[in-house]
């Protein structure tokens, strides 16, 4: 009963457990923004006993407030543009940014990185899943032994 | 006549001469670089009074053996050979099958190729004391004076921060307009 939709689709929809079927809501007409408020979109679902109601709602950013600016009005991507060049598989904090909760990486759209520091990032990310500092898909069910204890991995 | 020695004399005898115990935590090192500079305190190294037939070495106790690191694979690939003298006794045992057989093994025989091959070799030996975890018995503990730096920085894990941390840590980028959060 999941339904799974990009954003800037559909705000609202109503499903009856009968039978699927789609029923777009009006679409609320896009404001002109004046003000820097981002707005996101968080999918809820609600179930009562005949139907279930899907909701897109506006939602402020969790990070307002915490994003760094860079100091000049650059193009340049986020690691770029505030001279991070040199990160660490042990910069925890700076790569989970770029990952989902089970480990993948974000698409470079999202994230605004460019191609070299993507690759920098992703590299840097497997080194930390091998030592076990940031979260990875979880195994079948048969692991390596040898895989439970401490590695790190020599960079330049 | 035997003058008897001065009060400031004996102390400076005792604190040149007298055996430390150091203490070293293991934890996320690498056996073999720390091996190095443990050998170094064993043999006595570290002091200006230094000779080889002093016998001015230390003792060094180390603790959290059981979470040293090695680099990328070789927890897989770094083999242990070892011999009975028997026929067909030749064995190779790779390092986390000795870990998990011993955990303390790994670190002695890094130090036991560090310490050189002197005929003082076991003596240094003799003065190092391994422990898995950090349980030392009391008598041990009651005679540490001093620790030795670690060599390797010791990474923290994401889920070892709170969820405030991480909350509260700058952010790198915003999130596009109209991004999905779940």
């Amino acid at each position: 009963m999941a339904l799974m939709y990009g954003y800037k689709t559909l705000n609202r929809c109503i499903i009856s457990k009968s039978y699927i079927s789609l029923k777009p809501f009006p679409f609320q007409s896009v404001a002109l923004s004046i003000g820097k408020q981002n707005y996101l979109k968080k999918i809820i679902q609600t179930e009562t006993e005949n139907t279930i109601v899907v909701e897109g709602i506006q939602v402020n950013s969790p990070r307002e407030g915490k994003v760094i600016k860079a100091q000049n009005n650059t193009r340049a991507c986020p690691l770029c543009r505030l001279g991070l060049k040199n990160i660490r598989h042990s910069d925890v904090l700076i790569l989970s940014q770029f990952i989902n909760s089970d480990g993948t990486l974000l698409p470079k759209q999202i994230t605004g990185l460019c191609g070299r520091q993507y690759k920098q990032v992703a590299i840097m990310v497997h080194h930390a899943q091998l030592a076990g500092l940031l979260p990875r898909k979880p195994h079948t069910p048969v692991t390596e032994p040898w895989e439970h204890l401490n590695t790190y991995t020599i960079s330049k | 006549m035997n003058r008897p020695i001065s009060t400031y004399k004996r102390v400076q005898q005792w604190a040149v001469f007298g055996r430390l115990w150091f203490l070293f935590d293991a934890k996320w090192q690498n056996p073999f670089d720390s091996a190095e500079k443990i050998a170094k305190y064993l043999a006595g190294k570290h002091k200006p009074i230094y000779h080889p037939l002093s016998d001015v070495g230390d003792h060094v106790v180390v603790i959290n053996t059981k979470d040293i690191a090695l680099p990328n694979k070789e927890w897989r690939y770094r083999m242990y050979y070892h011999h009975t003298g028997f026929a067909g006794g030749s064995s190779w045992t790779s390092a986390w099958e000795l870990h998990n057989k011993d955990q303390t093994k790994v670190l002695w025989k890094a130090v036991y190729k560090a310490c050189g091959g002197s005929l003082l070799r076991h003596n240094m030996m003799e003065r190092l004391h391994l422990f898995p975890d950090d349980k030392i018995p009391q008598e041990l503990m009651e005679n540490i004076s001093d620790h030795m730096k670690q060599l390797r920085p010791v990474p923290k894990a994401l889920h070892e921060y709170t969820e405030e941390e991480i909350k509260n840590f700058p952010k790198v980028f915003e999130w596009p307009e109209d991004y999905v959060l779940n």
